[in-house]
C-alpha cells in the first residue's frame, strides 16, 4: 500500500504531532510512504520564505532528514493524463481545487494510494482515498 | 513496486514469502538492501527521521505552512481565450 503525504501531513510529522507519529508507527513495514515532487517543491519553497535564523536552520535540518527518508513520486506521463481527467472532472462538478493539489491528487490516483492530508479541498476530488493522521 | 523479503544462500535469493502474483519467466530488477537499514520510503525510516533531533516547534511549522498557503492560487477554470466580462467594453 502506498501512502502519499500532503504538505500539511509532512508539517505534522516535522512537529512530531503525537497522533500522526502514532499512526505512522502503525503503518505496515511493507507499505511505502511517498511524497510527490510537487509537495517537495512546496515545502522547500516555504522553507525559503522563512526568515533566516536558528529555528529556520533547525527546520531545514529536520526537513532534510524527513525528505531523505521518503520515497518520491515523480510526475510521469500517466500522472499528467490523470491530472487532465481530474481537473476536467472538478471543473464539471463546479469545484475549485488548487492546481498543485490537483497534481498531488493525480499522483495518488495513479499510484492507487492513500493521500494523508487534513486539507478538506481534496474531498472535491472523486475517487480519492484520504486519511487525516491528526484525528 | 513490490517489496519482497529474501535470504541469499551464496548462489540464489530465496524468497521468504513468495507472492503468488509475481510474474514468471520475465526479467525483474532487484534492489538489494539489508533489513538492518530501513529502506527509503519505509515507515520505519520515516519514523526514525521524525524522532531524530533537532525538534521543531509547532509555531515554526505553522509559519512555514502559512507561507506556502499564501502563494497558492485556486485553479482557474476559465479558458485562456474566454472573454472577461466587461473586457470588450473596456477595450472598445
Amino acid at each position: 500500500m502506498n501512502f502519499v503525504l500532503d504538505t500539511n501531513a509532512v508539517s505534522d510529522l516535522v512537529a512530531e504531532h503525537p497522533v500522526a507519529t502514532a499512526l505512522l508507527a502503525a503503518v505496515a513495514a511493507t507499505d511505502t510512504v511517498l511524497l510527490s515532487v510537487v509537495t517537495r517543491g512546496d515545502l522547500l519553497f516555504g522553507l525559503e520564505r522563512l526568515p533566516a535564523g536558528r529555528r529556520t536552520d533547525n527546520l531545514r535540518i529536520k526537513l532534510a532528514g524527513i525528505l531523505g527518508a521518503l520515497a518520491f513520486a515523480p510526475v510521469t506521463p500517466a500522472v499528467a493524463e490523470q491530472y487532465a481527467l481530474t481537473k476536467a472532472a472538478c471543473e464539471r462538478a463546479g469545484g475549485r481545487v488548487n492546481d498543485n493539489n490537483l497534481w498531488i491528487a493525480a499522483t495518488v490516483l495513479t499510484l492507487n494510494g492513500t493521500l494523508v492530508t487534513r486539507d478538506k479541498d481534496f474531498g472535491l476530488v472523486a475517487g480519492l482515498t484520504i486519511e487525516d493522521w491528526t484525528v | 513496486m513490490t517489496t519482497l523479503r529474501a535470504r541469499f544462500d551464496g548462489k540464489a535469493l530465496i524468497l521468504l514469502d513468495p507472492p503468488p502474483d509475481l510474474p514468471r519467466d520475465v526479467e525483474l530488477e532487484v534492489d538489494v538492501r539489508s533489513t538492518s537499514e530501513p529502506r527509503v520510503g519505509s515507515p520505519r525510516a520515516l519514523l526514525d527521521a521524525v524522532r531524530r533531533p533537532p525538534h521543531v516547534s509547532r509555531e515554526t511549522v505553522d509559519e512555514m505552512e502559512k507561507l506556502i498557503a499564501e502563494s497558492m492560487r485556486p485553479a482557474e477554470f476559465r479558458g485562456a481565450f474566454d472573454d472577461v466580462a466587461g473586457d470588450t467594453e473596456a477595450r472598445g
